[in-house]
């Protein structure tokens, strides 16, 4: 059989039939030089593959932008934004455990509870985070009311019980306009002023509370938000580098077909 | 350099994974005229790669 160069290059793209196949490997039993050439040739296919078209020029460049040039791995783990979450994350949860808070996260947003609203209305529905501000602060005054009910009866039997009690000198208060010790108060006016001073204070504590928390909120959606636009860039950036891909698979298609054109 | 109808087919061969047939219907020649070329085409950059002394670099130990 002399040396079929069809053949080899059947073979060499495994697009022979089985018969031909079978043919070309007896040949190359045989035939040193067939061998030889098969093998450069395969060599010569491996480095047109590991071969790229030249980058066509497409007037402009693909940069990387800093928020992406981090590997994908330290974006994640060792992200600011991320350890910023985090705290505010922990903020929250102290919050929460200074005001018998109860948080979820739901599909609608973050959901808080507080205490004093489940005392006075179990049945009622989470409130949402930005709102929870007034509407706990409401409920929590509701609850203060009932409280400060139930010391007025203590205070009307105990006035009843004892009615011929001593007057006490007023316990001194930083945050009161009268001056301390100048004034002989009686028991109802003592508790009148301790009640205003546990309200107040429970008031204080109540939105003081509440700012943190929707604070925290604020803090944890900026970084959802920004997170959320880093990934955007990401994609975009993705979708320039496959458009770019894509013209110049176009770019070579054109130049086969204008080369067949020019060849007809 | 290679000749425009060799690079045509071995553009069409290794870089679109086009049969045989494929290329011979897309450049309306002959089958075994696509054969030829992609044989002569791979020999030139054999040639042209072992003056650029790569070829070595991919032949296995002899």
């Amino acid at each position: 059989m002399i040396c079929d160069k069809e053949l080899l290059v059947g073979y060499l793209y495994d697009e022979l039939t089985r018969s031909e196949q079978n043919e070309f490997d007896r040949h190359l039993g045989q035939c040193r030089e067939c061998r030889a050439e098969v093998e450069e040739l395969r060599a010569t296919r491996t480095h047109l593959a590991l071969w790229r078209p030249p980058e066509p020029d497409l007037g402009f460049e693909i940069v990387r932008r800093p928020a992406a040039a981090a590997s994908p791995a330290s974006r994640w783990s060792i992200s600011p934004i991320w350890g910023l979450a985090a705290a505010a994350v922990l903020v929250l949860a102290a919050a929460s455990a200074i005001a018998n808070l109860e948080v979820r996260a739901g599909r609608d947003g973050f959901v808080v509870r507080t205490g004093w609203n489940r005392a006075v209305d179990s049945s009622a529905a989470g409130v949402a985070a930005p709102p929870s501000e007034s509407r706990s602060v409401d409920a929590g005054a509701a609850e203060l009311q009932t409280i400060l009910q139930r010391v007025t009866e203590l205070e009307l039997r105990l006035s009843r019980e004892r009615p011929g009690r001593d007057s006490l000198v007023a316990v001194a208060d930083t945050s009161s306009t009268q001056p301390a010790g100048a004034a002989k108060l009686t028991d109802a006016e003592i508790l009148k002023r301790v009640r205003e001073i546990v309200s107040e204070s429970e008031k204080r504590q109540q939105s003081v509370v509440a700012t943190r928390v929707v604070q925290a909120m604020r803090e944890l959606e900026a970084a959802y938000r920004t997170e959320l636009v880093r990934l955007q860039q990401g994609i975009n950036q993705n979708h320039g580098l496959r458009d770019a891909e894509v013209y110049r698979q176009r770019e070579m298609l054109n130049q086969v077909y204008r080369l067949v054109g020019q060849q007809r | 350099m290679l000749p425009d109808d060799q690079r045509t087919a071995i553009v069409l061969k290794e870089y679109h994974g086009l049969t045989f047939q494929e290329i011979a219907d897309l450049l309306d020649c002959p089958l075994s005229t696509v054969k030829t070329r992609l044989y002569q085409g791979l020999t030139v950059v054999r040639r042209q790669l072992q003056e650029a002394g790569v070829e070595s670099a991919f032949r296995g130990p002899q």
